[in-house]
């Protein structure tokens, strides 16, 4: 395996940048008066291996937007971050969640109302993570994936059912839309082909 | 570096706001709602990965979720006023809240960085000095503190505000290394924000992207980008020097609001954080050096050196509190030091004395700087490059010291601040 390539120089320099800011604050003159202070050396040192652990687990610990997530050796301690891309998009992909009830009426699931709690931020993350993994193309979904929503797809429904106990929900559909991101284009409406396609249901159907 | 007047009393008030904050967040956060949640879907993370599937199912129930909502919230409310052992509660605030968000972030995603940042300041209230002084507990029955207590409780503060920047930096250095330089000619910040407008159904679609697609918001956001990521470097710096700690914390302030309207994640909890280095600023308005006005540093320079003669200008005004003294290196006073100056003056250096102790070049520089409000925290951070480098920065600036011509008007009276701190 090489080494010597780009990626791993520019985590080099990252964790240059990272262990250089910590070193800073403990090479102070001030942190290094109170760590002459015996009653102060015990604070210095846990503070000390505090940012170094801290440093050592921001260098060390990747991929925290996949789902499910693997190789996380410091899973409360990586910072989130907005990685980018390198080129425009021309359009946008979002999942909505719909429930159809026992009485045939179709419902709008949105995980985010449906928890309105600050979790409800990942409850989004998760469906688009499972979401593409679920549809690339030329591919079948690992049974990991499909597994993980159902499960998921049965909290929803427990959930919503539970605050609407008079209409309950029978099947759940996940969809699919690209949102055109030009100014302008015509957003295609949620739940309705050609705009949107099924991907998904639950109880799942599978062979 | 910040809080150099930090005491028990400041410290305690940040364990205030952090316990108060957490306590908030458990309280906005219905945590019994993911009862729906199946066990199958949960993915245990943490401490929580090492428990056995059955003790799992066993505490992903309604029961389980409402016990302990109430035995976090008692954890946090006990931490907030100040009662009981700081070790033992924080410990127990600590382990509840990697439990808390262990429960709530195992249905899916990761752990957010405002949760990340709550979490990790708990770390330093562990020590009883932040129960020194503005708890119940002390308020009612506990002494004073005393100035050990007051020394740490200095360390921990300056810890815990530079840590907070540091998280702000190491999110930017991250970017920085993940992302393509490309990104900031995309449209990246309007795909995302697009992408989030569905999240709530906060924004309308349509209306969100007609807006982003405006050329002066779409200029204002690949601007404000790149100069939000270099004030997430400078933060940690900041704090350091105490300098530009406003503009930071209001950009950053800035900053939050942004990302709630565009990508409808609301970091309340980092924008309360922030709050650490302007308690800090508070608690170090009124900071002098310290020294006394009867021992002062005496300051040797050459006279006939207009880089010199603007340098002692300058920190002579700088000095409001009267440490120092000035005078000639072939003055009287630098005799009666013993100090002696090679035959050559382009080899001459500023020299500070300060009782017994004889400084010369770049460490006289600093030791000089170090007794001025204004640069004495430069200072401080300069003291860290190792001297051989310093001397020859140094050394370099004096080669060419007097290429800086001497003011116009030699006969001109020095200002009233340095004539009276002038020797012979």
């Amino acid at each position: 395996m090489k080494w010597i390539i780009f990626e791993n120089a520019k985590l080099v320099l990252e964790a240059a940048a990272v262990f250089g800011a910590v070193l800073l604050f403990l090479l102070h003159p001030s942190v290094k008066k109170a760590w002459r202070t015996a009653s102060l050396r015990m604070i210095v040192g846990a503070i000390g291996f505090l940012f170094m652990l801290e440093a050592l687990a921001q260098i060390t610990t990747r991929n925290q937007y996949t789902y499910p997530q693997k190789h996380e050796p410091f899973p409360f301690t990586r910072w989130a971050m907005f990685a980018g891309f390198a080129a425009s998009m021309e359009n946008g992909v979002i999942y909505d969640w719909r429930g159809l009830t026992t009485t045939g009426a179709a419902v709008a699931l949105n995980p985010a109302l449906l928890y309105v709690t600050p979790n409800a931020v990942v409850l989004f993350t998760k469906t688009h993570s499972l979401g593409d993994q679920l549809t690339s193309e030329g591919q079948t979904p690992e049974p990991v994936i499909t597994k993980a929503l159902d499960a998921f797809a049965q909290g929803l429904k427990t959930r919503y059912n539970s605050l609407h106990p008079e209409a309950p929900v029978a099947k759940i559909e996940l969809w699919k839309r690209t949102l055109p991101l030009q100014r302008g284009a015509q957003v295609p409406a949620p739940f309705a082909t050609p705009g949107s396609s099924l991907v998904y249901t639950f109880p799942p159907v599978r062979s | 570096m910040i809080f150099k007047e930090g005491t028990t009393f400041h410290f305690g008030l940040a364990r205030i706001l952090v316990f108060g904050i957490l306590l908030l967040d458990l309280l906005v956060d219905d945590l019994p709602a993911l009862a729906s949640m199946p066990a199958e879907a949960f993915l245990p993370r943490g401490v929580l990965g090492w428990l056995p599937a059955s003790w799992l199912e066993s505490i992903l129930q309604p029961g389980f979720y409402h016990g302990f909502t109430l035995v976090y919230g008692g954890v946090l409310l006990v931490g907030l006023c100040g009662f009981g052992p700081a070790w033992l509660v924080t410990g127990l605030a600590m382990l509840c809240t990697l439990l808390f968000h262990g429960l709530a972030r195992g249905f899916g995603g990761h752990v957010n960085h405002q949760e990340l940042i709550m979490l990790h300041s708990l770390f330093f209230f562990l020590s009883s000095r932040s129960y020194a002084a503005v708890s119940l507990n002390a308020l009612l029955w506990k002494r004073p503190a005393d100035e050990t207590d007051n020394e740490a409780s200095r360390l921990l503060l300056r810890a815990l505000c530079f840590w907070v920047m540091l998280t702000y930096f190491m999110i930017g250095v991250a970017r920085l290394q993940t992302s393509d330089w490309r990104v900031y000619g995309t449209n990246a910040m309007t795909f995302y924000a697009l992408l989030h407008s569905a999240k709530w159904n906060f924004w309308n679609f349509s209306l969100a992207r007609d807006v982003l697609h405006q050329p002066w918001f779409d200029l204002f956001l690949r601007v404000t980008f790149p100069l939000a990521t270099l004030l997430e470097l400078a933060a940690p710096l900041a704090v350091m020097v105490r300098r530009l700690v406003w503009p930071i914390l209001i950009s950053l302030w800035l900053f939050h609001i942004a990302i709630l309207l565009c990508m409808n994640i609301f970091f309340w909890q980092n924008m309360l954080m922030l709050l650490l280095p302007l308690l800090g600023w508070y608690a170090d308005r009124r900071w002098q050096p310290s020294g006394s006005a009867d021992k002062p540093l005496i300051v040797f320079y050459d006279a006939a050196c207009g880089l010199c003669d603007g340098f002692i200008r300058h920190v002579a005004t700088a000095d409001r509190a009267g440490l120092l003294r000035f005078a000639p290196l072939n003055g009287i006073t630098a005799q009666e030091h013993h100090i002696t100056m090679p035959e050559n003056r382009a080899e001459w250096t500023i020299i500070a004395a300060e009782g017994d102790q004889v400084m010369d070049r770049s460490d006289a520089a600093l030791a000089i700087l170090a007794k001025t409000p204004l640069w004495a925290d430069i200072a401080d951070l300069a003291v860290i490059i190792p001297r051989a480098l310093r001397d020859k920065v140094y050394r370099i600036v004096a080669r060419w010291r007097h290429m800086v011509p001497l003011k116009k008007d030699a006969c001109e009276l020095p200002p009233l601040e340095l004539r009276r701190k002038l020797l012979p």
